[in-house]
């Protein structure tokens, strides 16, 4: 069971963390980071299973569902962003996290633009 | 017919109802976080779509998000708005130029402004210049009064050849008014009976 892998990794590393905030606290930092870069590789491989079962599921749509493609890589970026601004935080670095938030709306905005071009010009068609 | 509809209606229902399951699970999968609205945005944007879609046919609109969005080409989509952008300046630019130059004449001369044709070359910084200005004008009200008016008059086999009058005056003002060369400028003054063949 992964979940018991996960959990224990997780607790080890809190109480590691705790004894060493004491004595070297910048040990402490790297400890966590560790942990999670772990903990995401960890789930990575049941992602794609839940990324494999939505896609699956969208290709029985009879309508042109691949756009459904953009959607999994905004979901993808959000995720690495995510991870990544919090690694930061975690360091202490709360600008740096800020900045990577920053890219990665700006990334995910540009992904959305030619979807929402599509559909306003479809708007703008149906119209009378 | 009712089964058309039936269909078009189970059809779109199935969609939906899909696409709500898969946003669901999304929902689920994507953590808390800050970024979560900026995938909420797309998703909203493609719920919108799939509610649409159907009408599509209605309307006979043959089009394809897919398509689109994998043929989105930014660099076109920019030179196409700029090339729509500089239409929409020269058109302006043109109109009030028309303008003024109508008043200018119809202030300072005699004369009424017919049709004004502007032709305008883009130079280096994209403002543009005047190449040639063809004017036509009509004379005034007060000067059709005051003058014997001529019906038509027929020579030989009846073709007369059409002659413009010009006034350098006018010429004069615009070149004062537009700052070009006065080869640029062409004003043609015509009388009311030029639709018919020239009378001179």
């Amino acid at each position: 069971m992964e979940i018991f892998q996960i959990i224990g990794l997780g607790i080890v590393a809190t109480i590691i963390i705790v004894i060493l905030k004491q004595t070297r606290p910048e040990f402490a930092v790297l400890v966590s980071i560790v942990t999670g870069v772990i903990i995401f590789t960890l789930i990575l491989p049941h992602l794609a299973y839940i990324i494999d079962t939505i896609s699956s599921l969208s290709s029985r749509v009879n309508v042109d569902f691949s756009y459904f493609g953009t959607l999994i890589k905004i979901i993808g970026m959000a995720y690495i962003v995510e991870f990544a601004s919090q690694v930061s935080r975690d360091a202490g670095q709360e600008s740096i996290a800020m900045k990577i938030e920053l890219g990665g709306k700006v990334l995910i905005m540009v992904l959305a633009i030619p979807i929402l071009l599509a559909l306003l010009d479809l708007i703008i068609k149906i119209l009378p | 017919m009712v089964s058309i509809i039936k269909e078009f209606l189970s059809d779109w229902i199935r969609n939906l109802v899909i696409l709500l399951i898969i946003i669901s699970m999304v929902d689920i999968v994507m953590s808390k976080g800050k970024m979560k609205r900026y995938v909420n945005f797309v998703v909203g944007l493609l719920i919108i779509f799939t509610i649409i879609n159907p009408f599509l046919n209605l309307f006979k609109i043959n089009m394809s998000l897919e398509k689109e969005v994998s043929n989105f080409d930014y660099d076109r989509f920019y030179r196409e708005s700029l090339a729509e952008q500089d239409m929409q300046i020269r058109k302006i630019y043109l109109n009030n130029i028309s303008n003024e130059i109508k008043k200018l004449i119809e202030e300072k001369t005699q004369y009424v402004v017919d049709n004004i044709e502007i032709k305008t070359s883009p130079d280096k910084e994209n403002i543009f210049t005047i190449e040639e200005i063809f004017i036509s004008l009509k004379e005034g009200e007060e000067i059709q009064n005051s003058k014997i008016k001529v019906d038509k008059i027929t020579i030989g086999n009846g073709v007369t050849p059409v002659y413009a009058k010009s006034d350098p005056e006018v010429n004069k003002l615009l070149q004062e008014f537009l700052q070009i060369e006065e080869i640029k400028i062409h004003v043609s003054i015509f009388n009311e009976g030029d639709k018919h063949g020239r009378v001179n």
